[in-house]
């Protein structure tokens, strides 16, 4: 595949429109959550949703297509030919030179076809991963990490006060109490998994072996807040709208960031429910050693996690991690007792009613940007991605140079039976109506560098109709590139 | 022969269980119900080592018992030096694998010579009655016998 061809491929609108529309809206939001450091963790999980977003409204406006239609450039040959000395007219973006007397005919030919795109496979598979992965999840994820993690249910009778506490807990947040389970790992942890009658508090015996009963309860209420937050339904959505831009590293930033916000606030409501809100910050402390004293973390953990929207208490610290350290976490329930200023509600307030103004006034700004982009620049380098070889196109006073070349078939394998010119003597015509140019689609009329001349192509003797279609010429200073298309 | 093994007897270490049943039948006279079924299972299972969860889906396929059960069960056989234990590391995370530390048939002799060890420690003379009145055994045998229980008595003392 030729440059053009990759070129035409990489630049579908979707694609880098995406990408360019996710990395602004992310820079921005965490510009605004540096700024607001006032800001709930719910709403900054929120607000991180929308670069994630994004390229799935870009995608509704920039449908990508898995077919597309591929200009080829090929060349053929090429020829001096003497031009008359006179006036000339340049482009703006060259600079005027005196009078050619020859110039360099160059013969391209032009084919159009319809072409699989790489981008568009890329883009609508994301498309495809996002839905399916959406749809499992929220069907059978719950049994997949069942089955992954050997989860054992607990009975009635077994960690009967655990039972007991978790069922009065999902009472007093109006939820359904969740099936506690078991794990056999000996590494602390705990999560939850699937969603409303189904939906797990797992423990593992490493948790239980640790910890005394307030800090697994503080364990229980942070879990039982995810539940009462909807995190399933929260990750499932964040994983399906990341998996659409899956080709794009900044959208597992966002998706981070978002969930990082979503563990703060489970901390903050589970907290919220305990007598002693120190339990759940002991608890994480306790766990975080333990888990250092212990060899790697349960791969599958993290892999259930992230994949099928389990929600751990606790992961080991990462750079792309869904958890926030252990710090910030201990920090933000420490917070809890502090007590927060007051009057802050209304500024908070006006400060969200304009950022979202802000964000809605950039988000059409730039869409409006892009549309106009792409229709009058992106698409036209698009289709005739080869005219952006000349730089600027010359024509004498008197029109366009058109050009019957003397017959001499040989046979291309490429472009089958064509005319090259191995002695060209090309003789020079001049149109005399203008309108009778041949107007090229997609060529900008208002533009002077952009001439199209009369399918010109003499051949004695041979009929090249079945062969050449339409011919147009880009006359530059450097000489003339005559395209032939099939 | 019996004074032989009398010997060894005495040399012998101690394996972990405290209390005789006379009602319980084969290995629940020296454990619990639970615990019997547990090394029975461990025993009889083709895997070793083996996990708790193994243990519990085996056992569940004949009676419903609860998976914590099985793990403080197991937890207490270790304690009793009838299991060993190591961490393994697997699939799902960190997990404790199990296996006897003595066979079925070794654990069964061991057992039934610490009981005899007992008894002949506590009661010697009825206990060497009872020998001499079950086996027919010549005068230096019986000699020796005496000498042996005394050697056991002195040891308790």
């Amino acid at each position: 595949m030729n440059f053009e061809g990759v070129l035409v491929q990489v630049f579908q609108p979707y694609f880098y429109y995406s990408i360019i529309v996710l990395a602004i809206s992310f820079v921005c939001i965490k510009i605004i959550v540096k700024c607001c450091p006032f800001m709930g963790s719910k709403t900054k999980s929120l607000i991180y949703l929308i670069p994630i977003a994004a390229p799935l409204f870009v995608m509704f406006s920039f449908p990508p297509k898995i077919l597309i239609q591929a200009v080829s450039y090929h060349l053929i040959g090429s020829f001096s030919i003497p031009i008359p000395q006179g006036p000339a007219f340049f482009s703006p973006f060259q600079l005027p030179h005196p009078p050619l007397t020859q110039t360099m005919v160059t013969l391209v030919a032009l084919s159009t076809n319809q072409i699989l795109s790489i981008t568009g496979i890329i883009c609508l598979t994301g498309l495809a991963l996002g839905g399916i992965y959406a749809v499992t999840t929220i069907v059978v994820g719950d049994w997949i990490a069942s089955r992954l993690l050997r989860v054992i249910n607990l009975d009635s009778n077994e960690y009967n006060w655990l039972q007991t506490e978790i069922s009065k807990i999902s009472k007093k947040l109006s939820i359904s109490t969740p099936q506690v389970a078991l794990v056999e790992d000996l590494r602390p942890n705990a999560f939850t998994m699937g969603h409303g009658r189904k939906t797990k508090l797992v423990f593992t015996v490493g948790l239980l072996n640790i910890l005394d009963k307030e800090e697994i309860l503080a364990v229980a209420s942070h879990e039982l807040a995810h539940v009462k937050n909807h995190d399933f339904f929260f990750k499932t959505l964040s994983n399906a709208l990341t998996a659409v831009s899956f080709f794009n590293p900044l959208a597992y930033f966002a998706l981070f960031n978002s969930q990082r916000e979503r563990e703060m606030l489970a901390d903050e409501n589970g907290a919220k429910l305990l007598k002693k809100p120190d339990s759940l910050a002991n608890a994480l402390t306790k766990i975080t050693k333990a888990l250092q004293n212990l060899p790697g973390e349960g791969r599958l953990i993290r892999i259930t996690s992230n994949l099928l929207v389990t929600s751990p208490i606790i992961h080991r610290p990462q750079i792309l991690s869904g958890h926030p350290k252990i710090n910030l976490r201990l920090k933000n329930i420490n917070q809890l007792t502090a007590i927060k200023p007051k009057g802050l509600r209304y500024s908070k307030l006006i400060v969200a009613i304009f950022l979202t103004c802000v964000i809605i006034v950039a988000g059409v700004a730039t869409t409006y940007a892009l549309v106009n982009l792409q229709t009058g620049y992106v698409a036209p380098k698009m289709v005739l991605s080869g005219a952006a070889y000349v730089k600027g196109v010359g024509t004498d006073s008197i029109g366009t140079h058109i050009i019957s070349i003397s017959p001499n078939p040989t046979f291309n394998s490429m472009l089958g039976q064509i005319y090259n010119l191995p002695n060209p003597n090309p003789q020079l015509i001049s149109p005399s109506d203008p309108a009778s140019r041949n107007e090229v689609p997609n060529f900008n009329q208002n533009q002077p560098e952009y001439v199209t001349p009369q399918v010109s192509l003499v051949n004695p003797g041979t009929n090249p109709s079945d062969k050449i279609a339409v011919v147009y010429a880009l006359t530059n200073g450097n000489g003339t590139t005559l395209i032939i298309k099939y | 022969m019996i004074v032989m093994w009398l010997q060894a007897m005495i040399e012998e270490k101690k394996i972990g269980f405290s209390q005789y049943n006379i009602e319980g039948k084969a290995l629940e006279a020296f454990l619990g119900p639970l615990e019997s079924t547990i090394m029975e299972a461990i025993w009889g299972s083709k895997k070793t080592p083996i996990t708790v969860r193994e243990i519990h889906a085996a056992l569940n396929k004949t009676k419903k018992i609860a998976y914590t059960t099985v793990m403080s069960t197991m937890d207490r056989l270790f304690e009793k030096d009838l299991l060993d234990r190591k961490i393994e590391k697997g699939r799902g995370g960190l997990y404790y694998v199990y296996w006897p530390k003595l066979g079925k048939q070794n654990f069964q002799k061991s057992a039934v010579r610490e009981v005899l060890a007992s008894l002949i420690g506590n009661f010697g003379e009825a206990v060497t009655s009872c020998l001499i009145e079950e086996t027919s055994m010549g005068e230096g045998d019986r000699k020796a016998l005496r000498e042996q229980l005394d050697k056991i008595k002195r040891n308790k003392k």
